[in-house]
């Protein structure tokens, strides 16, 4: 039996182009195994735009470099592949497939092969291209040379086999590695919230947590996270929170929220510290049409403050002055502040004034607001 | 067995599962489909979350008389499906079938899975930036809205941003985002964050511009893409939320919450309505109450509490 008419072949064959889905860049190792099983000692695995004839990702095998150079010029607009989508006008429909694997003889009618393919010495070919969006086709084709025989009905029909699977690893690639649509950026919009952000189930277990809340966790600020949950030093505070968490997720499966859009109604606030100075952090139920697995509750803490490093890359402030805003925003007065930088009262006014002129704010207030209020 | 029913059966299955975008796992599709390639009449579909919950999905076939059964692991993680059948050589064949194609479907289900807590993931995050009154948009190079995420809402009622041809702007500063982006692309500023407020209304905005020179999307790469992100908040802390935090009367609330915005008591007279008098013996009562005796101290205290 010939190997592509076994079964074994095929599922193996299938079962790497899946796993290849989370890891795209392994796909041209499959194509390059693949050649070899159905003897093409020329194959072409591309990604190429329509619209600006522009090859944006190939792995051509078995080409010397002159050979790739005029391919190039020949590859869009004149190849059976190409022109079956364009024929079929898919090009505007993303992850739709042509219908099969285009044969030998689609081929050789081509201008492609009269062109191009005839001079070079490449007589069979065999493939089949993918629309992705915006103009680009994904193509794979496989070719053999003059002297060796057409490729057989076994190799099409292997191939056809095959192809459904080659699309939904063209169309989940995609999917699953998108970083131009929502899932991975909203996770970085996330980030660059500076405020810590923890969310937890209703047994206070951690789900989900940002950068600036993973410092305030480092820096054991009155919350603290042993064993994936969420917990306070003091006792009595834990079982506060644990009872807002839950009374807050109950209020969600027991009502609408979105009907009753009450201000004290959707969030709670919790105290949390010792007896000299607490903290208030400000709990939220997690409303989502979606049916997540588990109902959920964001806590949010008070925005750090910033270190003088971040105050001069985000606003056009000398380190100085950063440093005076800084003792500002930690709620001083300018005496107090002026005793800590061993500085005169005026001489600190007079600091504040130039960042007031150069941030555009007229008194002290504003300019806390405004230091602050950056994300 | 015949490579084109386990290839087309396991292209029926990938299909079922219906992976998109935004869009959750159909599971209940994905059995039926098992269900209907083995012939069975009955079927169970046990899933086992990270939270050690169990999801159940099942589905009856009309006819009765099921009696023989078949459970089908799937994966490690104590995820196994259940196929009833009526008679002893349907069975057979269906677990012949599984057989067959068990560690493909495995990995069909496998990918199923991991989209599905991406999603949840997803979720969770978009909720909670949305809570927080933060958006995102992702433009490419010339400006353009990337992917089909639609404008937030309050962008185009209150008209901060207009289309312009193909790529949008910001109404009031028509250059600044494609001045951004070409500084940004010339590698004359900043490479990573590009920032600014507007204020209108009530409201200010703070945007920020976030460059990504290559950007993965699948096997290939694309250039150049940017990320630009809104942040909408009220220029005033509301007056309700400084009545409960600070435990102030309705009147103390409103005239703190214009007060620490860095008004005059002159303004805060003006926009509250009261005498600048009354105005005046209100802050002295809220210094008191906060221990404080500068406006500044109030605003340090109150702006970086400020809820969502």
């Amino acid at each position: 039996m010939k190997p592509f008419k076994d079964p074994e072949v095929l599922k193996s064959y299938i079962n790497r182009i899946y796993q290849a889905v989370l890891e795209p860049d392994k796909i041209a190792h499959i194509m390059s195994d693949l050649r070899y099983v159905i003897d093409a000692p020329y194959s072409a695995f591309q990604v190429e735009n329509v619209y600006t004839n522009q090859l944006r990702q190939a792995s051509l095998i078995g080409y010397d470099q002159q050979s790739i150079d005029s391919y190039t010029d020949y590859f869009v607009t004149r190849d059976p592949w190409s022109m079956e989508v364009l024929k079929r006008d898919l090009l505007d429909t993303p992850f739709i497939a042509t219908h099969k694997i285009l044969k030998d003889t689609c081929y050789r009618e081509s201008e492609f092969y009269r062109d191009w393919g005839r001079h070079h010495g490449v007589r069979h070919a065999i493939g089949t291209g993918f629309t992705l969006d915006e103009g680009f086709i994904f193509k794979a084709n496989f070719q053999r040379h003059s002297d060796q025989e057409h490729f057989s009905e076994d190799v099409e029909l292997f191939l056809n086999w095959l192809r459904p699977h080659l699309e939904h690893f063209v169309r989940l690639s995609s999917v699953f590695h998108q970083q131009n649509l929502p899932l991975e950026n909203w996770q970085k919009t996330l980030q660059q919230v500076n405020r810590p952000i923890w969310v937890v189930n209703e047994h206070l277990r951690l789900v989900s947590h940002n950068q600036c809340a993973q410092d305030w966790l480092e820096n054991g600020h009155y919350l603290s996270c042993k064993g994936g949950q969420l917990s306070t030093a003091d006792h009595h505070q834990q079982r506060k929170l644990k009872e807002k968490v839950s009374g807050l997720i109950n209020l969600v499966t027991s009502n609408d929220l979105n009907q009753n859009s009450n201000f004290n109604y959707q969030f709670d606030q919790v105290r949390i510290g010792d007896a000299l100075e607490s903290e208030t952090f400000w709990l939220s139920a997690i409303v989502n049409d979606e049916s997540l697995p588990e109902k959920l509750v964001m806590i949010v803490g008070r925005k750090p403050l910033p270190n003088i490093s971040t105050l001069v890359k985000s606003h056009p402030l000398t380190q100085r002055q950063a440093q005076v805003c800084l003792l500002l925003m930690q709620g001083m007065t300018p005496q107090l502040a002026a005793n800590k930088l061993n500085i005169s009262v005026n001489t600190f006014r007079n600091t504040l004034a130039t960042c007031f002129r150069v941030l555009k704010v007229n008194n002290q207030s504003e300019l806390i607001r405004l230091l602050f209020s950056y994300f | 067995m015949n490579p084109e029913i386990i290839s087309s059966s396991l292209a029926d299955f990938m299909q079922s599962l219906c992976l998109k975008n935004d869009q959750s796992v159909n599971w209940s599709l994905f059995l039926t489909k098992i269900m209907e390639y083995t012939q069975a009449c009955e079927g169970h579909l046990h899933m086992t979350d990270k939270s050690q919950k169990v999801r159940k999905i099942e589905i009856t076939a009309s006819s009765p008389g099921c009696t023989k059964c078949v459970k089908w692991p799937l994966g490690v993680e104590g995820n196994f499906i259940t196929l009833k059948f009526s008679q002893e050589t349907l069975k057979v064949s269906a677990q012949e079938f599984l057989h067959q194609i068990s560690q493909q479907l495995e990995q069909i289900f496998q990918l199923g899975w991991q989209w599905q807590e991406k999603l949840n993931l997803h979720h969770i995050v978009k909720s909670c930036s949305q809570k927080m009154n933060v958006n995102q948009l992702n433009l490419n190079s010339k400006g353009g809205i990337i992917g089909n995420s639609p404008l937030p809402k309050y962008l185009i009622e209150d008209e901060v941003l207009v289309w312009a041809g193909d790529k949008i702007q910001f109404k009031h500063d028509t250059r600044w985002l494609s001045q951004c982006q070409k500084a940004m692309m010339s590698g004359e500023a900043c490479e990573s964050t590009q920032y600014q407020t507007l204020q209108y209304g009530e409201t200010a905005l703070q945007c920020l511009l976030i460059y990504k020179r290559d950007v993965k999307f699948g096997w290939h790469t694309q250039p150049h893409q940017f990320t630009l992100i809104f942040c909408k908040n009220a220029i005033q802390p509301a007056s309700s939320w400084l009545k409960s935090r600070f435990d102030l009367s309705e009147a103390e609330a409103s005239v703190a919450s214009w007060f620490s915005t860095g008004l005059s008591a002159e303004g805060v007279a003006n926009k509250t309505g009261y005498t600048t008098h009354t105005v005046y013996s209100y802050i002295k009562k809220l210094y008191a109450i906060l221990g404080i005796n500068k406006q500044s101290q109030l605003t340090a205290a109150v702006w970086p509490e400020l809820p969502f």
